[in-house]
């Protein structure tokens, strides 16, 4: 009994000073947008809940200047009656101009940081945050940070962009022979969305690839499922196959949607050399939708589509390269891949960042169309 | 000590009117059969005084001869009658409604025992509704259960015996037990702390399980006190050790684990899968009810971080006004809550109706629009409420209710770390209880698969061949699973 009493009390003395935060006294920030202005200061742009009852506006905007991001925080605290508090920050987003400065600085507090999520996610924005966290278009979330967050999570779950939370963007970056991507964001009018990728040189913000690139990029850099992608076809190749060749519809250039069920891509280095890369894609997929009055039923048009839709993907799987070889970064982790498969040749990280722009991609694609739907 | 009959008639009398304390309800009547005095007491209200006239007084008085002591045992046609030479003998026997006759000048009494005591009868249980199967209840008279125990356990393996409990007020208890089956153990177990107990009297069975619990100490029931027969004797064929006391209309069944107080003999009626569910759903309400408004004074105290965002806004907002810490709002409902229960129970039946709807609908709606309490809280301390309502064994519900008050004040200090604490404090202490001195948290520790079956889930009839390991039965198995496998078709004759 005695040591029951000994217990409770050392208890009590050593552990009753945990800081209480209750709730409607915090100021629960959703998520941060980063902004660079002069003299290496950064505005932040919180997005706070604020909870009265007696308002429908369930959240508001502080906007700070401070050298580090904890510093944007405690500036923030005295435009405010609430504790601003991080627990609940899901969304960082980072102006292109700041994200091409380096991130590294603000990794460090975010990966640091125990009160912040590691499964947060991170997003790029090519206008000042400020703007777009000033949006009030956030359609049925409470406010524009989970709005954004709800955005970008959907987007990951349904194989449009890769994953881009807080761990595999620290991975990436860490890791060399491959480079991170982050969404990029931007604004419609006055309603922000995913305008493409940005593509990172190891923590450094080089350019943007177009939201047309994106479906590309996932074919090579994760295993991807039930995406849907659009291409424009040579119009020629069909010519024998179309049911009234005078038919209107006919005219201009054919464009297909397809439905990627599953794919499977290989990268491997020939002969151990970085430079001369062969990469296999394997995809099974499901035409839904053709623009022409295409006879589906006839022998070999079946073919002839996969056909020229496995041309058409190597020449934007090429142009994708082009883009990548010129900003020299490697999303598609070229190098990684290289040095899990070649233990003999291994690459350091300058010799694999040195030859990216030299690298030489050779492409080879099976298409299968394993559905097109019933055709009268 | 032993006081001899006196011999003189008036000396008797007023020995006997002596030791009744000159009570008006001792009948005494003489009659004389030529020189012989017949002399002739009974307690007024203590025998069936139909009986008396018809078996005892008219043979006494329909002949022309004087009786002897040794006609008087025999020739009288009642079961009962024994003869006696001391007076503390027939004070009690008196008492107990037998009808002595005395004959002057013998040193013998004639006692004739023909009690009538009053009971209600046989009614449907209140305590513990089943929705099928027996619906039958325990009475407060011993012979009444007796009967319903003989005739449910018709086998000759039953032993029954009599302990006495009680120093002052004697009240008479019965030790029920099948003999091939009951563990010896436990049966002495039993048997010695009730005739070890050294208290005046015994007031009622759950009285009897709070003195021969292992533990006295601690919120939990160890013995299970049920008022159905069905469930005393489903355990008692199960191997269990089961008491039942005059006077009192519940039996005491042991050894018990923490699992058979969230079973009920309902289970076993109900399809297999319907009563798994059931079983997992008490349990399962059970860790809620003790854990649901702990974790909503530790989350809004403390972590802010583990709250759903869409969730946070509600919850933000109808905080907002409340000026108490969540601990305080909390306890206030827990209170309330307590408030209605107890007001529930004392209140009428008719006017108890009446208090849930004022207590829960007006107040609960009214003190969320004071904004004294948050809505959600509302919600989450109801759900509670009734979780703990799920408990078939209502000592087993309360207790579960009163965990409740020290973990909420133990995560309004310490957030998700005092509910640790207290999950801690509360397995260690479940772990160290025992059931007549058998493991209270069997099977899960020490664990044995085997157990699980009929302790936390049921499969088919056919399968639920063992009786459970920690009661440590003399036979294990209950029939041979593969001979009660059930027969497709009809077998060709």
């Amino acid at each position: 009994m005695r040591l029951i009493i000994i217990a409770i009390t050392t208890m009590l003395v050593c552990t009753s000073c945990i800081p209480k935060s209750h709730i409607e006294k915090l100021g629960i920030i959703t998520s941060v947008g980063y902004d660079a202005i002069e003299d290496e200061m950064v505005e932040g742009t919180l997005v706070v809940f604020q909870f009265d009852p007696t308002t429908s506006k369930t959240s508001q905007i502080i906007s700070s200047k401070a050298e580090t991001s904890k510093g944007i925080r405690y500036e923030a605290n005295r435009l405010t009656s609430h504790r601003l508090v991080s627990g609940q920050v899901r969304l960082e987003v980072f102006e292109d101009e700041l994200a091409a400065k380096g991130m590294k600085k603000y990794m460090d507090t975010l990966s640091r940081d125990a009160k912040i999520s590691d499964l947060g996610y991170l997003a790029i924005s090519d206008i000042p945050t400020k703007e777009l966290m000033s949006s009030d278009q956030s359609e049925d979330s409470p406010n524009i940070g989970i709005y954004l967050q709800s955005l970008i999570e959907k987007s990951i779950k349904n194989h449009m962009i890769p994953d881009s939370v807080l761990t595999v963007f620290l991975r990436d970056v860490q890791d060399f022979g491959i480079d991170p991507v982050l969404p990029m964001l931007s604004m419609n009018g006055d309603k922000p969305y995913i305008k493409g990728l940005s593509l990172f040189k190891k923590d450094k913000y080089v350019s943007t690839l177009s939201e047309e690139d994106i479906y590309h990029l996932m074919l090579l850099r994760q295993r991807s499922k039930d995406t849907e992608f659009q291409l424009d076809l040579d119009s020629e190749a069909f010519k024998p196959y179309y049911k009234d060749e005078k038919d209107d519809v006919n005219r201009g250039s054919l464009h297909v949607s397809l439905n990627d069920l599953s794919n499977k891509t290989t990268i491997r280095s020939v002969n151990g050399d970085f430079l001369q890369q062969k990469v296999d894609i394997e995809i099974e997929g499901r035409l839904l939708e053709i623009t022409k009055e295409v006879d589906l039923k006839q022998p070999d048009v079946i073919k002839t589509i996969e056909n020229e839709i496995e041309k058409q993907l190597k020449v934007r799987l090429q142009r994708l390269m082009d883009q990548l070889k010129e900003d020299g970064v490697d999303p598609v982790g070229f190098g990684k891949k290289h040095n899990e498969r070649n233990r003999k040749h291994q690459l350091t990280e300058e010799e694999w960042r040195k030859q990216i722009p030299e690298m030489n991609v050779e492409f080879n694609i099976h298409m299968k169309l394993l559905r097109y739907g019933t055709s009268e | 000590m032993n006081t001899h009959i006196p011999t003189e008639k008036d000396m008797y009398i007023e020995e006997l009117k002596r030791r009744f304390n000159q009570s008006p309800d001792l009948i005494c009547k003489e009659i004389q059969i030529r020189h012989q005095t017949i002399v002739i007491h009974f307690v007024n209200y203590q025998v069936r005084k139909d009986l008396v006239e018809r078996d005892l007084l008219y043979p006494l008085t329909g002949r022309n001869r004087t009786w002897s002591l040794e006609e008087l045992k025999n020739k009288i046609p009642l079961a009962s009658s024994k003869g006696t030479d001391s007076m503390e003998k027939i004070t009690k026997e008196l008492i107990h409604g037998s009808v002595s006759v005395y004959l002057e000048g013998e040193q013998e009494v004639v006692l004739f025992a023909l009690p009538n005591q009053e009971h209600r009868a046989l009614n449907r249980a209140e305590t513990e509704s089943l929705v099928f199967g027996p619906q039958i209840a325990f009475t407060e008279s011993l012979m009444t259960n007796l009967n319903v125990v003989r005739w449910r356990l018709d086998t000759d393996d039953l032993v029954v015996e009599k302990v006495i409990v009680g120093e002052r007020i004697k009240s008479e208890a019965r030790l029920i037990y099948l003999k091939s089956l009951a563990n010896d153990t436990n049966v002495q177990t039993m048997r010695q702390r009730m005739e070890d107990l050294e208290v005046d009297e015994v007031e009622d069975t759950s009285v009897l399980a709070q003195l021969i619990e292992d533990s006295s100490s601690t919120v939990f029931p160890q013995l299970i006190t049920t008022e159905l027969p069905d469930r005393f004797c489903n355990s008692i064929s199960k191997g269990r050790v089961g008491v039942l006391l005059d006077k009192s209309p519940t039996s005491l069944i042991g050894p018990m684990s923490l699992f058979n107080f969230f079973e009920s003999t309902e289970d076993l009626y109900m399809r297999w899968n319907m009563g798994t569910f059931i079983r997992i759903l008490r349990l399962f309400a059970m860790v809620l009810s003790i854990i649901l408004t702990p974790l909503y004074v530790a989350a809004l105290t403390y972590h802010y971080e583990i709250i759903p965002s869409s969730l946070l806004i509600s919850l933000g907002q109808s905080r907002a006004t409340v000026p108490f810490p969540p601990v305080i709002e909390a306890l206030l409902l827990e209170m309330l809550i307590e408030f209605l229960r107890e007001a529930g129970a004392r209140l009428p039946t008719k006017v108890g109706q009446t208090m849930g709807i004022v207590g829960g609908i007006v107040l609960g709606q009214a003190a969320v629009k004071a904004g004294f309490t948050s809505n959600i809280l509302i919600i989450i301390i109801a759900l509670s409420a009734l979780a703990s309502f799920t408990a078939p064994s209502y000592s087993m519900g309360s207790a579960i209710r009163i965990i409740r008050f020290p973990v909420i004040i133990l995560a309004g200090a310490w957030g998700l770390i005092g509910i640790v604490f207290a999950m801690c404090f509360l397995v260690l202490h479940l772990l160290k209880l025992q059931s007549l001195g058998r493991p209270y948290l069997a099977p899960v520790y020490p664990l044995e698969w085997k157990d699980f079956n009929d302790t936390i889930f049921r499969t088919t009839p056919q399968r639920n061949d063992r009786r459970p390991n920690y009661i440590m039965t003399k036979d294990h198995f209950r029939f041979n699973e593969k001979k009660a496998k059930r027969h497709k078709d009809v077998d060709p004759s």
